[in-house]
């Protein structure tokens, strides 16, 4: 199948790629560009592994098609930190024990960070009722949700 | 000596006793002890040399792949039961290396 | 072995992060479907789409043409295994069984039983070929369902089975039922006749999956020099490689397993199911393959946990229990072996019952071979006896956690296989929940109730090996093989931290790859932090030793007047003489070399843990919605060397307990399709489903431990199905007997819409 030149601008840097038509973004930031940061879960939508950033909003990077991002501005897990400074989320996760085994968390934390950046205050339902799209089978959800809580609270001391 | 508890399905062969007082100072000894009184016993928990995959022997409450060799001490209790999957008692060990004899 | 005394522990209760969590938060951890290597191709797999059939004959010439397409398989290829029965870290497993799992040979006995392989270039390619190749089948009848596998007219998966009954064959004529097991004292029949109150039910439980979110994943190289190196997900890496030794008849020690990051298991990444073929498709192709499972494969065709149906009858008098009887029947799957035995043994558990009859037994259905989920075959069980038991204290006006208090097993207390339990905590677990503000909190309003259950697992031992290497700057390289599914490092860490008295940072773990460390069994069985950590500990020691002996050198004086405390040695007859553990450290080149601790050992005098659970539902009677108001689970956890993980352990078997009593079952249409082989229809809690988890960690410390650690990750999935049964209960007036209690279940039968 021929490959198609794809431009995107992915974790704040513009760069290309070629894909095949039938490859999805899960795919391509996988298998052709070595980000295996965003996993597989499902390939159909329904658990949230794979969850992205994209143009503002999350998305199952298995129901885009890599050729979909052209143009777009892309942030994968890759992406959250600035260099070895962990995003106030990441840092939640990790002190709330918000994690067992880790395939969800990339995913979980896109979600998270696109709530934040959208609403910075939300409550206790709206994180959950925000990040159902993402499947936890470890954890129930508990500590996740008050690393949420807690990186939001942080966020916003940090703005005053 | 060493305590028996006989399995459910095996005191048929014991006459109907639950419990069996025998002599003996290793897993095999006892085992075989506990077949002089109820004939067919021994065969029902050891195959080839050793304990059935399928069961499961407890020395004092301690559930093991024990070998025939393993020590008994004078007042253990042996139980037999079912090889559990989870959180099992067995490991793995490929036929060939499983040991001979008892 | 001793236990410490709690209160004095520096590290061990402390809440630090686990050493492998940047890498987790920020992408970088490598699990098994991560790997990348040079020429990597893909594997992909051909499944049964019937239930039951036999194979006439399968075509792959076409298959073998298509450009990309580097090497087609089929079981023809396997060696044929012994029909000898093995152990498999958690269960016993028949290796021809297992070998025929991986790639059916003559029949298939569930839709999605493997029977042919491809590697190719792309995986898109490889899935094209797999749609060339053609398989003649002659469909059978196949059974469903665990009662109609027991009728005598029942299809048969295995013609020569006899149903095996303790190294007996029982039967005189072949049966789908496998194994038949009784545990049997006192005298049931009195014991019914004199009660002041009786209960029976029969109650049904449908197949569910553990739910891990990473799909089954394993990569291959079969080498040049006849070595096969495998990179896979794994809940053991050493019992990956003597399966594989096993299925493909080669030496173990011409295998090397490294064992990635892994994502979930809950006993399902036991069993092998794509490495053999990975092996033998590289071998074919002189590359490195790589397979994947998609959600439908692993749906369909891993190691979902058995549906059930247990009839029980219990007694009460005088307050107590009298009697149990029960009659149990497990899917097994379409090869025996299911958890019967485990659920047959943990059931009454909690209980000091003098009068039972237990017979279990283990039935072959047309649908993939079960494995462990998570305390297996316990859930089932205790859904069936803390249900007797909750409508058992209604009828003697009981409150029902004072009714369990009352019958409740403690030290001495015989299981029904006659073992007597050492030191355990379920007394204590159900009068801290008698305490709690959530029981004693009212519950108000329509349709709302209230549910009460217990439960218990054994906990394993098993073997665990580590080697512990101290650097010159004083931290210590902790080398083990128990793969990190849940913190393990860090409670690892913090043991060997807590032993040798320096800071838990200090200590670098790593989980290394089969050829590297001594054999490690599973990291399942709720065993690591118990076993391991026992290693840990064991390989700390060992250091103390030869640092005190190195000491005694350097001071002049005996080993005996050398003392080792809070990560300083001591001379005690000249108190000028001390040493930090980092200062020797320093000084190893010096005083005789390299100082590395070592254990490799079989971990006895693991402790049972017990657990019990508060939960407040509201049903909607229009919807069937549950919703779960609140919910704490009180559990015995011995000693929580890491609090936060041990609270995780909680609430993750929480919450998977509440999606299998509210939602997840296996839905099979009647020609053995699966219906719902996807996360959009196999229905597990999301974040919105579930209220915050509440957990109370009751400390029983585990006399055989040196840290009174006892296992933790498998108690919390045993009382939930129960405690939800009992609250919908409450709340509707109706005892749902039969699992999941669903929306549509409950609409029906509160509507008295029902066929």
């Amino acid at each position: 199948m021929p490959r198609t030149q794809v431009q995107t601008r992915l974790n704040g840097a513009d760069i290309d790629f070629l894909c095949e038509p039938r490859q999805s973004l899960l795919e391509v930031l996988r298998d052709e560009l070595g980000l295996t940061g965003t996993k597989e879960g499902c390939n159909n939508g329904n658990c949230g592994a794979c969850t992205v950033i994209m143009n503002g909003r999350i998305a199952n990077a298995c129901c885009v098609l890599a050729v979909e991002a052209e143009g777009a501005e892309v942030t994968t897990i890759e992406g959250v930190a600035r260099g070895d400074q962990l995003h106030p989320l990441q840092q939640t996760f990790l002190e709330e024990a918000a994690l067992q085994c880790g395939i969800c968390t990339p995913g979980f934390i896109l979600a998270a960070k696109a709530l934040l950046d959208k609403e910075p205050n939300p409550d206790e339902h709206r994180i959950r009722y925000w990040l159902a799209g993402n499947l936890c089978r470890c954890t129930g959800y508990d500590k996740i949700v008050k690393a949420v809580q807690k990186a939001s609270a942080e966020m916003q001391e940090a703005k005053v | 000596m060493p305590t028996v508890w006989v399995p459910s399905l095996l005191r048929p062969l014991c006459g109907g006793a639950t419990t069996l007082q025998v002599e003996g100072q290793t897993l095999g000894e006892v085992l075989r002890a506990a077949d002089a009184r109820c004939p067919g016993f021994f065969e029902r928990v050891v195959q080839d040399g050793a304990v059935r995959p399928e069961l499961a022997v407890a020395i004092n409450g301690q559930a093991e792949n024990y070998p025939l060799h393993e020590p008994v001490g004078d007042s253990a209790e042996v139980a037999i039961l079912p090889a559990i999957g989870g959180g099992g008692f067995s490991n793995f060990e490929p036929r060939e290396r499983r040991p001979a004899g008892g | 072995m001793t236990t410490i005394d709690r209160t004095g522990y520096k590290v061990i209760g402390t809440r630090p992060v686990r050493p492998d969590g940047v890498e987790k938060v920020t992408g970088k951890a490598q699990y098994g479907a991560d790997i990348r290597l040079p020429g990597l191709i893909h594997g992909r797999i051909l499944r049964s789409p019937h239930a039951h059939a036999r194979i006439l004959s399968i075509d792959t010439s076409e298959a073998e043409t298509i450009p990309g397409v580097m090497g087609v398989l089929t079981a023809k290829e396997l060696p044929a295994a012994d029909d000898a029965i093995q152990d498999l870290g958690e269960g016993a497993v028949n290796l021809r069984e297992l070998s025929d799992n991986v790639l059916a040979l003559e029949k298939v006995l569930y839709r999605g039983h493997a029977v042919a392989a491809v590697a190719a270039t792309s995986p898109h390619i490889a899935e094209e070929a797999l749609k060339k190749i053609r398989v003649e089948y002659e469909p059978l009848p196949a059974v469903l369902d665990v009662r109609d596998a027991m009728r005598d007219d029942a299809p048969l998966l295995k013609e020569d089975r006899y149903t095996k009954s303790m190294g007996a064959e029982k039967t005189d004529r072949p049966s789908n039922i496998a194994s038949h097991n009784q545990f049997h004292a006192g005298d049931l029949e009195k014991a019914f006749a004199e009660a002041d109150a009786v209960v029976e039910r029969e109650f049904t439980t449908k197949m569910v999956h553990q739910g891990y979110i990473e799909p089954q994943t394993s990569t291959a190289s079969w080498n040049a020099d006849g070595t096969i190196t495998i990179w896979t997900s794994t809940q053991g890496a050493f019992v990956v490689r003597a399966q594989v030794a096993e299925v493909l008849r080669r030496p173990v020690s011409s295998i090397r397993v490294i064992p990635m990051e892994i994502g979930g298991g809950f006993g399902g990444k036991i069993p092998i199911y794509l490495d053999p073929i990975a092996a033998l498709l590289s071998k074919k192709s002189g590359r490195p393959v790589k397979i994947t499972m998609s959600r439908t494969e692993v749906f369909e065709a891993t190691g979902p946990t058995s549906g059930t149906y247990i009839k029980m009858k219990m007694a009460a008098k005088d307050g107590v229990i009298t009697a149990a009887e029960a009659t149990m029947a497990y899917e097994a799957g379409a090869y025996p072996g299911s958890a019967v035995g485990a659920g047959s043994m943990t059931m009454l558990a909690p209980y000091n019952i003098e009068n039972f009859k237990i017979d279990a037994y283990d039935v072959v259905v047309n649908k993939p071979k079960t494995s462990a989920y998570r305390a297996p075959g316990a859930p089932a069980a205790a859904f069936a006896c803390e249900s007797v038991i909750d409508e058992l204290a209604k009828k003697v006006n009981a409150d029902p956690l004072e009714f369990r208090l009352k019958s409740s097993s403690r030290e001495g207390t015989r299981m029904v296989n006659g073992i007597a339990f050492p030191r355990i905590g379920h007394e204590e677990c159900v009068e801290a929940a008698l305490n709690h503000p959530h029981y004693r909190a009212p519950i108000e309003g329509p349709n709302r109730g209230r549910g009460v259950a217990s439960g218990y697992w054994f906990n394993g031992g098993m073997q665990s090996s580590v080697v512990a290497a101290v650097n010159p700057d004083g931290t210590v390289n902790l080398i083990e093989g128990s793969t990190d599914i849940g913190g393990t490092r860090a409670s690892l860490a913090m043991q060997l931290a807590e032993t040798l008295g320096i800071p838990y940072e200090d200590i670098r773990p790593s989980v290394v790859d089969t050829d590297s460390i001594g054999h490690n069994d599973v990291t399942g069985g709720s065993r690591t932090t118990f076993a391991s950590g026992m290693a840990a500990y064991e390989s700390g020691m060992d250091i103390r030793r030869q640092m005190a002996a190195r000491a005694a050198k350097l001071w002049n004086c005996t080993e005996d007047e050398v003392v080792y405390e809070n990560g300083t040695l001591r001379c005690t007859k000249d108190s000028t003489k001390e040493l930090t553990f980092k200062e020797l450290a320093a000084q190893q080149p010096r005083t005789g070399g390299p100082i590395a601790g070592k254990a490799s050992l079989v971990a006895r005098g693991a402790g049972g843990a017990f657990a019990t659970h508060i939960v407040d539902v509201e049903v909607d009677v229009d919807t069937g919605k549950v919703t779960v108001l609140r919910y704490t689970a009180v559990q015995d956890v011995g000693t929580a060397i890491h609090p936060a993980y041990v609270e995780g352990q909680m609430q993750g078997g929480v919450v998977q307990g509440i999606g299998w009593a509210l939602n997840e079952e296996y839905y099979y249409l009647e020609d053995g399709r699966l219906a719902n082989s996807s996360f959009l229809d196999y229905r597990m809690p999301t974040s919105l489903d579930v209220p915050n988890i509440d957990t109370v960690i009751v400390e029983v410390p585990n006399p055989g431990h040196p840290y009174g650690v006892r296992g933790v990750g498998e108690v919390p999935i045993v009382p939930p199905l129960a405690a939800m049964a009992n609250a919908i209960a409450e709340a509707t007036g109706h005892r749902f007997t039969d699992l999941p209690i669903s929306p549509r279940r409950i609409v029906e039968t509160l509507h008295g819409l029902e066929e």
